[in-house]
């Protein structure tokens, strides 16, 4: 390895009741293309997903939203990660979010969101820049 | 015959002469090189076909829209059942709903957590419930949502995953229960059970389970509700999923196959089920290609049905198709951009020949339609009925050097890919090894590399952008829906007969395991009907079809 | 409390660790994983813990159902293992070095069980289906108060060895159906399987796979000792005779140390895979002039790799790799 920097890891998930995964399974690829460890699942419970990202110990959560849940689900995420005492985790969001969903999830504490047609490249630089910024290396 | 005294060789000459050696081939979404210019020399040796005859390439009818225009279904749903009906009423009064010969006809889709089979209280849908469809999750709610419509006069067509054979068990119970004779009820289920594409995850069932209850609610519709569509195997979910069009229409066919393998394994005679199922197809990404893959797609599903199942009845042969345009194409950028993508889709699909047709809203990238958005997909279907003229003439397209060539290729390239699924031990053992979604994958990848490097143009997207704000209205669900439907469930659960209910439950436990032994088949669905009947929710009966036939994992 | 990235040193992780912290534990993990000095020292420092606990390799051909199998193993284990880790192991892209690691979404059931500690591990360049460093994140899970250890591999015909090294009691797991995987698994899967599973025991072809691994059994002769379990996930048939079986393994290791050392014909194996290892270590963190102009040629095409091999192998001895380690 010439990079003295580990990869970075990387949670992806989406509810368990969302369909397509079409969008989570493109992106997870652009990760693993940059050179990143992305563990996939899907949650029953938003707080599932903090239990994963502990276990993993993961430099970032992406959480993806096709149809519904979008603000209620981060929120309860963002309570949980403060809860277990890790809410600098970066949380980003991607998918269909809707304009009157964009102001609660900034104050939930959101680093980035993502709607559809942003390019990868970006989406690939931003995860990188946060994890590495948690992890230490920034 | 000397090339070069045809037309075709002459042509040939002058274009090396003045070219030289530029080469002006293309290639399109599925990879098929295209030539710039077609002849019939492309295509020696083909007898002529006309619309209506087998293999159906031309068209399932031998006069087509002159006779019987497509019948349009905008996707409708969303909250409450009492909230989807309002939107329904304003829909049919600007004249849409039109099902064929004078039906009403209402294409509903559901929440996710009732699409999956999960009643409005389980834990962690939430913030789901009304988002994006109606939540529906007792015979009842049919009595909100249908009140008052002849349900032999209605057409109603139930978009759903996992949740589909306990849905179509809530309809017929609740037709049941207002005296409709089964045998007048029309309308389709898309039991989308059978994707494995695009959808991952533990909702649904594992792959042998789905195919067994496939088969269990043909066969159970067959007899007792002849008008039912039980299935639709949608090409454009595989599509939207990211395949091509080749590996669309191949995976579709190969669904086919493996419902009828499954069948023919009961002792189910095909000919008694394949007749009810149908497609659901995209278009909007490539206009050609899409009419081509029509085309092809009609052929190879005759072929097969014919060839590999020994069907004889004409309805076996026939692909009836269902347009939609192509979700995964809208943009948020410039959204009124889609309002144009939407109309060449909607073309396309004409000009193919498609029996129905949905076209999305303009502002679905953002979220739910509007109303305003919603009347404006249906105007289109519109315009292209009344205005275009291109409703005069079946399969516009026959005989076009470019379109029959190109029909071929991907003919010829979907019994490649059929007879690989075959190799590989079926298309069950490739969704259980992993092997279907990671071409699927790979190919919605490949496509977005496209995107990203320039490639392939999506305008406002990746050229010519602009950073005007967006201002667009988008529509809010009712935050209220979750509440009202907890409230109503639970109040469901305390004033139903239980004693009832269990019994009705514990009758379809032994049922699933039947038919899931392979002893019996088709009750399943008849016991779905008397459960629901005896007021069990979508839930109580999910989670007892998920024992039994497993969840995918 | 720290803030979270604040990376502890050693000392401090490994009381957190001992105390059960998951935290602790999830972030030890890792750096054993990067190789960094905390993870060194972690490895140092907990070395050989692991044998104070269980452990069980799981490894097949791709949909045998491994993780499926794992997961409803885990239910019918708990009450005798409360506190239980699975490890699953999916390989890195050979060209980015990244990885999609998506094993655990069908282990969604524990999710919630705060008793039951999950990891994705990514080969990271490994030649075979465990990590290199597979061995220390065990011996760190123990130091954990893990009771049960579990490793999930992908059988590629490649790794099964590996997994019997790291494991007391190995299983294999076929399905119906998988007719080629299961000629490409025979090879090394027979050396050291002590149980063979055939899943998904609700298809019809279920009989059929489980009376063709016991005639390969058989035609063995020696090995006797050795079942063939049939189980699904579906029904829950035979998890319990399965759960039964690697008590039974446990507690035969446990009263007999001797069956734990690998037969000689594995033992020759896992030699040659450590010296493949060690040539790979070498080769990559070597900064050697000599070695370069050997990389060098073969990727002009003037040397056959097969040849700079030869001559990398003699220079092997005298080569002095450089730390990247670093946290």
């Amino acid at each position: 390895m010439q990079d003295n920097a580990p990869n970075p890891r990387v949670l992806l998930t989406k509810s368990f009741i969302d369909s397509h995964d079409r969008a989570i399974a493109t992106i997870a690829l652009a990760l693993r293309d940059a050179a990143m460890e992305v563990v996939l699942i899907d949650y029953e419970q938003p707080e599932d997903v903090v239990t994963v990202a502990l276990q993993e110990d993961v430099d970032i959560i992406g959480l993806s939203f096709m149809s519904g849940g979008q603000v209620e689900t981060t929120q309860k995420i963002v309570a949980e990660l403060k809860r277990r005492g890790v809410d600098d985790l970066p949380l980003v969001v991607g998918g269909v979010i809707r304009p009157f969903d964009v102001p609660p999830l900034e104050e939930a504490g959101v680093r980035e969101i993502f709607r559809g047609g942003a390019p990868l490249a970006d989406v690939v630089a931003t995860f990188q820049r946060l994890a590495k910024a948690y992890r230490g290396y920034a | 015959m000397a090339v070069e005294d045809s037309a075709y060789g002459r042509w040939q000459q002058t274009v090396a002469a003045r070219y030289k050696d530029r080469s002006f081939v293309a290639r399109n979404r599925s990879g098929v090189e295209v030539e710039p210019v077609y002849s019939g020399l492309d295509r020696m040796g083909n007898e002529a076909e006309m619309p209506g005859q087998y293999p159906y390439t031309r068209g399932i009818y031998p006069i087509h829209y002159q006779y019987q225009p497509w019948m349009d279904l905008q996707i409708i749903g969303f909250g409450l059942p009492s909230q989807t009906r309002k939107r329904m009423d304003l829909l049919l009064e600007q004249g849409g709903s039109k099902g064929y010969f004078d039906r009403e006809a209402y294409n509903f889709i559901f929440d996710m957590p009732t699409s999956m089979g999960y009643d409005p209280d389980h834990p962690g849908v939430r913030g789901s419930i009304g988002d994006c469809g109606i939540s529906v999750c007792k015979a009842s709610d049919y009595e909100v949502l249908l009140d008052g419509k002849d349900l032999s006069k209605t057409t109603v067509s139930l978009v759903l995953n996992a949740g589909s054979p306990a849905m179509l068990g809530l309809y017929l119970a609740a037709a049941k229960r207002r005296g409709f004779a089964f045998d007048k009820l029309g309308g389709n289920l898309t039991n989308y059970i059978w994707d494995f594409f695009g959808h991952s995850g533990g909702t649904n069932f594992s792959p042998r389970g789905s195919y067994r209850l496939i088969a269990d609610i043909a066969s159970y519709c067959a007899q007792h509700v002849p008008l039912w569509n039980p299935l639709t195997i949608s090409e454009h979910n595989i599509c939207e999923a990211g395949a091509d069009n080749v590996q669309a229409v191949a995976y579709s066919i190969a669904a086919i196959i493996a419902v009828n393998e499954e069948c023919v394994k009961l002792g189910i005679d095909p000919d008694s089920v394949v007749p009810r199922f149908g497609f659901h197809v995209r278009y909007g990404e490539n206009f050609f290609e899409e009419v081509a893959k029509t085309r092809a797609l009609r052929r190879v599903y005759a072929k097969v049905n014919r060839e590999r199942f020994g069907c004889k009845k004409s309805g076996s042969l026939q692909a009836r198709i269902h347009a939609q345009t192509a979700g995964s194409l809208l943009t948020v950028q410039q959204p009124l951009n889609n309002l144009v993508r939407n109309a060449y889709g909607a073309l396309a699909a004409v000009l193919s020949g498609a029996n129905g047709m949905t076209i999305n809203a303009y502002d679905e990238a953002l979220g739910l339609p509007t109303e305003e958005a919603v009347t404006l997909s249906l105007r289109t279907s519109q315009i292209i009925a009344e205005e275009t003229g291109a409703v005069q003439v079946s399969d516009p397209f026959g005989g076009s050097y470019y379109v029959e060539s190109l029909t071929d290729e991907i003919e010829r390239r979907v019994f490649e890919i059929i007879a690989d699924i075959d190799d590989r031990g079926g298309l069950i053992a490739c969704i259980e090894s992993g092997w279907i979604k990671q071409q699927v994958s790979a190919a919605a990848y490949k496509w977005r590399q496209e995107i990203e490097s320039g490639e392939r143009t999506m305008v406002g997207v990746n050229k010519y952008t602009t950073d005007e704000p967006e201002q667009y209205a988008v529509f809010k669900p009712d935050p209220e829906a979750a509440r009202l439907a907890i409230e109503d469930i639970e109040r469901h659960r305390r004033d139903r007969d239980a004693a009832r209910c269990s019994a009705a439950l514990e009758k379809l436990r032994e049922a699933a395991v039947e038919v899931s032994e392979g002893r019996t088949i088709g009750s399943v669905m008849e016991n779905l009907v008397a459960a629901a009947e005896a007021d069990a929710t979508l839930g109580e009966m999910q989670a007892i079809l998920h024992d039994i036939f497993g969840r995918n994992k | 409390m720290t803030a979270p990235h604040a990376r502890p040193d050693a000392s401090s992780l490994l009381t957190a660790v001992r105390s059960r912290d998951p935290l602790a534990i999830a972030r030890a993990i890792t750096a054993i994983e990067n190789r960094t000095s905390t993870g060194n020292e972690l490895a140092v420092a907990v070395r050989g813990q692991v044998n104070g606990c269980r452990t069980l390799g799981v490894t097949g051909p791709p949909g045998a159902g491994k993780s499926s199998l794992i997961n409803a193993l885990v239910q019918e284990m708990l009450p005798h293992y409360p506190r239980t880790a699975i490890l699953t192991v999916d390989p890195s892209s050979p060209i980015s070095g990244g990885a999609v690691l998506g094993d655990r979404v069908r282990m969604a059931e524990h999710s919630a069980n705060p008793n039951v500690f999950i990891r994705s591990l990514a080969t990271r360049g490994h030649l075979g289906g465990v990590t290199r460093m597979t061995r220390s994140v065990m011996d760190l899970l123990a130091a954990g108060g893990m009771d049960l250890v579990i490793v999930e591999t992908v059988g590629t015909g490649q790794s099964e060895l590996e997994v019997a090294e790291l494991t007391n009691v190995k299983i294999v797991v076929n399905a119906p159906g998988l007719g080629d995987e299961m000629q490409a698994i025979k090879a090394g899967v027979l050396e050291i399987a002590d149980i063979l599973v055939v899943n998904k025991s609700d298809l019809p072809d279920a009989a059929r796979t489980a009376a063709h691994l016991n005639a390969m059994l058989h035609h063995r002769g020696h090995d006797e000792h050795r079942s063939v379990v049939c189980v699904s996930t579906v029904t829950r048939d035979g998890l319990k005779a399965l759960a039964d079986a690697i008590e039974i393994k446990f507690a035969q290791l446990a009263a007999d140390s001797t069956l734990a050392v690998p037969r000689t014909a594995s033992a020759r194996l896992l030699l040659a895979r450590a010296v493949a290892d060690r040539a790979e270590d070498m080769i990559a963190r070597t900064v050697d002039p000599r070695i370069d102009v050997l990389v060098e040629d073969i990727a002009a095409g003037l040397l056959s790799r097969q040849d700079g091999a030869r001559t990398a192998i003699g220079l092997l001895g005298e080569l002095r790799p450089v730390s990247n380690a670093r946290d």
